[in-house]
């Protein structure tokens, strides 16, 4: 396959005052190309004053994430296409191209105390937790940060919410059962309520993983309150 | 094929439909429609007695009567009963969901279209065979 | 750039240089000691290694009978190919289930049989059941230690990249120079202890499984600094990975034996490796263990038939899976199963067709030397995780390193608090970090020469072909000497594309080669003097292991523009009987 891929990339470098740019790169294409495969192609052999991120390459970092025609992706799980615009992942704000500032993203976990708030300190031994319980927590526990579902949803857009991940984030300590900490009311006050249903975090993550669900198991708690007053609601729905 | 399903291949998301968005936008329009018509049916039907007609009711009966009651355009009337249907099981989908159903989101889509489209389909073929 | 912006100078007690498992263990024991924390991070604080690993954890849980602390401390040395400091050994094996139970209160949950029996299954090297995990591997791993460092409010600085530790003149560290790559911005801590927890180097590999940050810039830095490097020469190679996309080259695969009826049965079959010409060619090399034998001689095996021609011609051999595991890898490792459907497609991904595999760099076996505290031959510098020497020896045993980056990350986090409040305030000489960031900068002044990215292929490409998995004297000695004209001539002439200070890929990457440069030298000294075969070092002109002379580690050490290394005896522990009857 030497089919060449057309690669149009946002420029924009705000400490100085110009204004963005898109560049068009021609890049030879090779089998099952992946979109960082393009852009460190475009910078190793034509714009080295490039700015990008990358560090896993394996969809395990989260920190690549770009807009591909508009849609948010992986920059290393998604493959290139024949012709595409790659942008940096709104509504984020843009420190150089293709780079995001995620400090705000950090700052919101920061925020929502996401270590256990445990009634008693850990006892130094075996902690008692449900098996099928401790996969569902590490499956929540998957999740990026990649901020690909914040990216791409519409109630962050328009309303105020802090955006699925953080959600998913919260459902994880609410099922941990030493957690004490006042999760359902964080959520809510973050704008889980907000939420369309949609479900397009759900088609567009690349962990697999479910915001929307998550976000559900929430709302099922404030209309059904919760059996043992923490958690349980989406634990009786899977 | 095979019974054991294997994980999503995720490296092409930025192809294909965005079944979340398309469903979501058809659910907002199809409920401005419906308010649209509701707005106009239930405007006229309450000024029917204002005497004398201003301009603006006589427009606004003409719509109702024409447009939307006498169904002199079906295809706009085929498309009231599709959002009256897809706003309908889309919102009993979310509600469902909320409740604690899992729905794939490609597949209700597919479906809650097929089926809002049923007695639109179904009124502009039988009137326009007629 | 004209307007070169001024030093800012930031005071801390503690510095720390890596926001990886070790930098962030070391960060919270630090600062749940009261001590003023600052934790650097090269990038965003989500790249780094520990969260691509699977989180694999080796530990005496007590759960498995057959297991035991000494079991554990000989697996660990026979691993190792008795190259380990056994002091470092018997605090890992000593401490490994505290730090585990550690992470349990940071909120990670071990997967598990019962509600409080963790699910204990076995590892690479290890002769007993003894690895915990958790579904959410090392991304869990490395979450809920990010959560724990927020709670505590240690300060974690994005993007700031340790350039250099600043000595006073007696040469006790006084603190770091780091540069603000967001701003470009040149930033001075003032501390009385420096924590390197950089990680590994494994960047300096054409074909390598770790992540684009791990360039050894703290194994530079302290060399530099004049800290004492450890079995430096050991670099451990994973056998079997991705051959392609370019993205994905060397993401590891694990073992072969996870491919077929051995990975649950002893007794069972391995996958079976074949080169272009079908030949299982790992009979040659160790007929009995065939592809179920140790990851150093897997990957020699497949390196050399690649190297000898018989290799596919996107450059890997073919690894045949037994399609009788498929559901039950599926099931234990949908990860690996979704990554080679998504690569190699879906034939592939059931194990109906061959997959290609490579080997890959995986993981800096040796570094910096370390006393049990963290402490480095460098006063006030100290040092943890992938980045120090002496706990692994020659080889690593696989689900060694998370203990190893909990156990030494707190002991460094402990012992750099402590010390730090013993000798209060420090003040830094500005002048020697204005010289040096001057010189840092001439690749932004450089109006022509060679291109940062270009020098990082050259480098990388010398090391996989001369000082990777097949080493020689002759090889050795070239690369050498390439390596120090590289850094004589080469460096200094590097220049970027465009001399904007903000996110310069290209000055960063300008950085790093100076530290790559320095590893490599550091690294092909070591290995041109261990004239034995032993792990992973593999020398085609003394392809025997040599206890009688080499039963002892190898030193380097900077000195002047050279480097000298010194061989001296292992660090034992009074020997118990079990070591004995093992060596
Ligand atoms: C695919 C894979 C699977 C693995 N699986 C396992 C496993 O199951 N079990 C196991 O025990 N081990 C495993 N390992 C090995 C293990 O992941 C690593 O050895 C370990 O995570 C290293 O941790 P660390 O904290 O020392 O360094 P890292 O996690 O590499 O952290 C380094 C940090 O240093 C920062 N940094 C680098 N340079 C600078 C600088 N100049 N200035 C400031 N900051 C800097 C980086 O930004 C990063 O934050 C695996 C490795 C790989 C590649
Ligand atoms: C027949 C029963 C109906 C059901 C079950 C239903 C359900 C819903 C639900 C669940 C939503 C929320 C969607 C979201 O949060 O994204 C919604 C939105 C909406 N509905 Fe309905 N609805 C019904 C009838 C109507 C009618 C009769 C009208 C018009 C008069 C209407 C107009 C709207 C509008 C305008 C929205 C806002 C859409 C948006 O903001 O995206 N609905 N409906
Ligand atoms: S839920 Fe998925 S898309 Fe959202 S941040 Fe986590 S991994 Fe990324
Ligand atoms: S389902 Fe909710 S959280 Fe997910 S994208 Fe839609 S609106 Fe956002
Ligand atoms: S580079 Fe890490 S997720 Fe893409």
């Amino acid at each position: 396959m030497s089919e060449r891929i057309r690669a149009e990339i946002y420029r924009h470098d705000p400490s100085t005052g110009d204004a963005p740019r898109y560049d068009r790169f021609d890049v030879d294409g090779e089998p099952e190309m992946r979109v960082l495969d393009v852009i460190r192609a475009v910078y190793e052999k034509e714009a080295g004053d490039l700015a990008f991120q990358y560090a896993c390459r394996t969809g395990r970092c989260g920190t690549c994430g770009v807009k591909v025609n508009g849609r948010p992706v992986l920059a290393c799980q998604e493959r290139a296409k024949a012709e595409m615009r790659i942008e940096p992942l709104t509504p984020f704000p843009v420190l150089r191209d293709l780079v995001v500032d995620r400090g705000e993203v950090e700052e919101r976990f920061r925020a929502l105390a996401l270590a256990p708030q445990r009634a008693a300190p850990h006892a130094g031994t075996r902690e008692a937790v449900d098996p099928i319980l401790a996969r569902e927590i590490g499956r929540l526990g998957s999740c990026i940060s990649c901020m690909i579902c914040v990216s791409a949803c519409p109630a962050v857009a328009e309303r105020p919410f802090d955006g699925p991940a953080f959600m998913l984030e919260l459902r994880r300590l609410d099922e941990h059962p030493a957690d004490h900490g006042p999760r359902l009311e964080q959520a809510v006050e973050h704008g889980m309520l907000e939420c369309f249903g949609c479900d397009i975090c759900t088609q567009l993550c690349p962990i697999d993983l479910s915001p929307a669900d998550a976000i559900r198991g929430f709302r099922r708690q404030v209309y059904f309150g919760s059996r043992d007053g923490k958690n349980g609601a989406t634990r009786q729905a899977r | 094929m095979s019974a054991v399903g294997l994980p999503r291949d995720s490296t092409r998301q930025a192809e294909g439909i965005l079944y979340g968005a398309v469903g979501r936008q058809l659910n907002r329009w199809t409920g401005i429609y419906i308010v649209g018509f509701v707005v106009v049916h239930v405007i006229n039907e309450a000024t029917l007695r204002i005497q004398p007609r201003p301009d603006v009711l006589v427009a606004l009966h003409a719509l109702d009567v024409e447009v939307w009651a006498r169904a002199a355009l079906h295809s706009v009337e085929g498309l009231l009963y599709f959002a009256v249907g897809f706003h309908f099981l889309y919102g009993l989908k979310l509600i469902a969901m909320d409740l604690g159903a899992r729905l794939d989101v490609r597949t209700t889509f597919w479906a809650i279209v097929a089926l809002a489209a049923i007695p639109g389909v179904w009124q502009v073929v039988t009137i326009g065979v007629r | 750039m004209t307007n070169v912006p001024d030093i800012r100078v930031v005071r801390t007690d503690v510095l720390i240089a890596g926001c990886g498992g070790a930098g962030m263990r070391a960060a919270i024991e630090a600062r749940a000691r009261d001590a003023g924390v600052v934790l650097l991070a090269k990038g965003p604080v989500r790249a780094n290694h520990t969260r691509m690993s699977g989180g694999r954890y080796n530990v005496v849980t007590g759960l498995n009978p057959d297991d035991s602390l000494d079991i554990f401390f000989d697996d660990t040395i026979v691993g190792g190919s008795g190259l380990n400091n056994q002091r470092l050994v018997r605090i890992l094996v000593d401490e490994a289930l505290d730090r585990a139970y550690d992470l349990e209160s940071y909120g990670l949950v071990w997967e598990r049989k019962t509600p409080t029996d963790y699910l204990v299954v076995g590892s690479g090297g290890g002769s007993r059941l003894r690895t915990l995990g958790s579904f959410d591997e090392g991304i869990g791993v490395s979450e809920v230690m990010l959560h724990e460092c927020y709670r505590l409010g240690v300060s974690i600085r994005e993007f700031q990249m340790l350039v250099d530790v600043l000595q006073d003149d007696d040469g006790d560290v006084v603190g770091g120079l780091v540069l603000d790559l967001r701003r470009g911005e040149w930033v001075v801590y003032e501390a009385a202890s420096v924590v390197i927890a950089t990680g590994g180097t494994s960047q300096l590999y054409e074909t390598n499984s770790g992540p684009a940050i791990n360039t050894g810039d703290g194994i530079g830095i302290a060399y530099r600094a004049g800290a004492e490097l450890v079995d430096i020469e050991h670099m451990q190679f994973i056998p079997i990975s991705f051959v392609y996309p370019r993205s994905i080259r060397g993401y590891t695969l694990t073992e072969p034996q996870h491919y077929g009826t051995r990975h649950n049965d002893v007794n069972g079959e391995p996958g079976k490796l074949l080169n272009i010409k079908g030949e299982r060619f790992i009979l040659k090399h160790d007929a009995k263990w065939a592809e179920a034998g140790t990851r150093d001689m897997l990957a020699r095996a497949i390196m050399l038939e690649i190297i000898e021609g018989r290799g596919t011609p996107e450059g890997g051999v073919w690894l045949q899976p037994d399609p009788r595991v498929f559901e039950q890898f599926l099931h234990e490792r949908p990860i690996y199963s979704k990554r080679i459907l998504e690569n190699y497609g879906e034939k592939a991904a059931r194990f109906q067709e061959p997959l290609q595999v490579m080997p890959s760099a995986l993981y800096t076996t040796g570094g910096i030397r370390i006393d049990e505290n963290g402490r480095t031959t460098v006063p006030g510098l100290y040092a943890a995780g992938e980045a120090a020497g002496g706990v692994h020896g020659a080889n690593r045993l696989g689900g060694n390193s998370m203990p190893d980056i909990q156990v030494f990350g707190r002991r460094a986090g402990l012992a750099a608090a402590a010390d730090a409040r013993e000798r209060g305030a420090v003040s830094v000489p500005l002048q020697q970090a204005r010289a040096r960031t001057h010189a840092l900068e001439s690749a932004l002044r450089a109006a022509e020469g060679v291109r940062p990215p270009h020098l990082k292929s050259q480098v990388q490409a010398l090391m996989w072909n001369e000082v990777g998995l097949v080493r020689s004297a002759p090889g050795l000695t070239a690369a050498l000497a390439k390596i120090r004209s590289l850094r004589a001539e080469v460096l200094p002439r590097l220049r970027v594309t465009r001399a904007t200070r903000v996110l310069n890929r290209e000055w960063m990457e300008a950085i790093e080669l100076g530290n790559m440069l320095d590893v490599a030298e550091a690294m092909s000294v070591a290995a041109l003097e261990r004239t034995e075969t032993r792990g992973a070092h593999y020398r085609t002109d003394f392809p025997t292991r040599d206890d009688a002379r080499w039963l002892a580690n190898l030193y380097v050490r900077r000195e002047g523009e050279g480097s000298r290394v010194e061989r001296r005896p292992l660090v034992t522990i009074a020997p118990h009987a079990a070591l004995a009857a093992a060596q």
